[in-house]
């Protein structure tokens, strides 16, 4: 087993990414990892595929490797397989060589944990450090202490099918530029940031998302077939707010982390003041997700409650807007 | 709060849960400490809809943070672990 320091995280993408990079001598935090891949965002989706609108607060998964990778020079290998054999022998051999590999997983096959906290999401991350006969040994970052996984479980979960398959993704750092230019990568992460929330021309992206959040929620009961199903997807809110590997109050709170971090990092003690509007932010996100659930559980899904919730969603709005356009002035 | 023992967070910490799922025909002494609230295996169960409330609950009890999600269902999954992390940041410095 490779000698890898175990450290829990917020968010499985960040959190497995910091964990290599430690690793790999780049002394980092999870939170400046986020930051510096833009990893805050908001969108609003209503599909064909789905009877429900979903939202979502983070950038795409797997961009936070390649932005990370873009903003500091520091070099992933990617590699994905349709071959189960041939994945499994390549990550055995790059174990061989002592390298920790990190692994996109469906999460419910991560049976170290227990079987009511397992659900199916095919956009886990994790790290693999060593193999010990049939198990491998797994570097979590949400389960406490290093893990072993059967090597049925493991191919099971790199080659989950369904959306965003992880069709046996693996990737870890190749090469850290001796210096790497932390302030720039900062203010790069946050100007694409700034442009993610405020100029996308999307109308669902952005703080338009979470307008068009605010806007709709009152008439989700015209997709529901029955109270139940309604129920259920209020409390959806709640679950991907709050319950995604987003570090609280749907990425809030890790950002307000970055950029309390950021201020020493620029020595500009404007962005300790960022940080605790971002905290202030997060902590109104979490009486969205309090109020979602709240409803949802009493089944008090009349459209005053929706209007109610939908106002709550729309103060935040209000409030990334000018979050984010004052953060816009300061570089 | 600072001065509190672990017995009494732990009491605090059961009869704030039955008061929060609303249970008034179960005493506090009978929440098992040590088996998770959340698996089903002790004599109340916290659901996905209450874990939010729980924490939200306990932040304002305790006067502790706890903003990290994952950290959050680690932190509520026995009453143990909850009385354990209030005592650990009441003894921590800076906590907030």
């Amino acid at each position: 087993m490779i000698d890898f320091k175990h450290s829990m995280a917020a968010h499985c993408e960040s959190g497995t990414l910091t964990n290599l990079l430690n690793h790999k001598g780049l002394e980092i935090s999870e939170p400046l990892v986020f930051g510096i891949s833009s990893g805050i965002f908001f969108g609003y989706m209503k599909t064909p595929m789905r009877e429900f609108p979903t939202i979502f607060s983070r950038i795409r998964p797997g961009k936070i490797l390649d932005n990370f990778s873009k903003n500091t020079g520091v070099v992933f290998l990617k590699r994905k397989y349709s071959d189960p054999d041939k994945a499994e022998k390549e990550l055995d051999s790059l174990l061989e060589q002592n390298i920790p590999v990190g692994l996109q997983v469906d999460f419910f096959f991560m049976d170290f944990f227990p079987p009511w906290h397992r659900v199916h999401i095919n956009v886990h991350y994790i790290v693999v450090i060593g193999k010990e006969g049939d198990h491998y040994i797994v570097s979590d970052a949400y389960h406490p202490t290093i893990a072993r996984l059967h090597r049925d479980s493991l191919r099971k979960g790199r080659f989950a099918r369904g959306s965003m398959a992880p069709k046996g993704l693996m990737f870890y750092p190749v090469e850290i530029p001796e210096q790497i230019p932390m302030e720039k990568g900062i203010r790069q992460g946050m100007k694409k940031t700034v442009f993610n929330m405020l100029k996308i021309p999307m109308p669902f992206l952005g703080v338009k998302g979470i307008r068009r959040f605010g806007d709709k929620i009152s008439g989700w009961p015209a997709y529901a077939r029955n109270e139940e199903q309604l129920a259920h997807n209020i409390f959806m809110i709640t679950t991907m707010l709050e319950d995604q590997g987003t570090g609280g109050a749907g990425f809030r709170y890790i950002y307000a982390s970055f950029l309390g971090e950021a201020a020493t990092f620029l020595k500009d003690p404007v962005f300790k003041e960022y940080a605790k509007r971002m905290m202030e932010i997060g902590d109104d996100w979490r009486n969205v997700s309090l109020f979602a659930s709240r409803i949802a559980k009493q089944r008090d899904l009349g459209k005053d409650k929706l209007k109610e919730l939908g106002s709550l969603i729309h103060r935040n709005a209000d409030q990334e807007f000018s979050f984010f356009s004052d953060l816009r002035k300061s570089f | 709060m600072s001065e509190n023992t672990l017995d009494d967070i732990k009491l605090e910490t059961r009869k704030l849960i039955l008061e929060i799922l609303n249970i008034e025909d179960v005493e506090p002494e009978e929440i098992s400490t040590e088996i998770s609230l959340l698996s089903g295996e002790n004599i109340i169960t916290i659901d996905s809809i209450d874990v939010l409330e729980v924490v939200v609950a306990i932040q304002k009890k305790f006067e502790v943070s706890i903003r990290d999600a994952n950290h959050a269902r680690l932190i509520v999954n026995t009453v143990d672990s909850i009385a354990e992390f209030v005592q650990t940041q009441h003894q921590e410095p800076a906590h907030s």
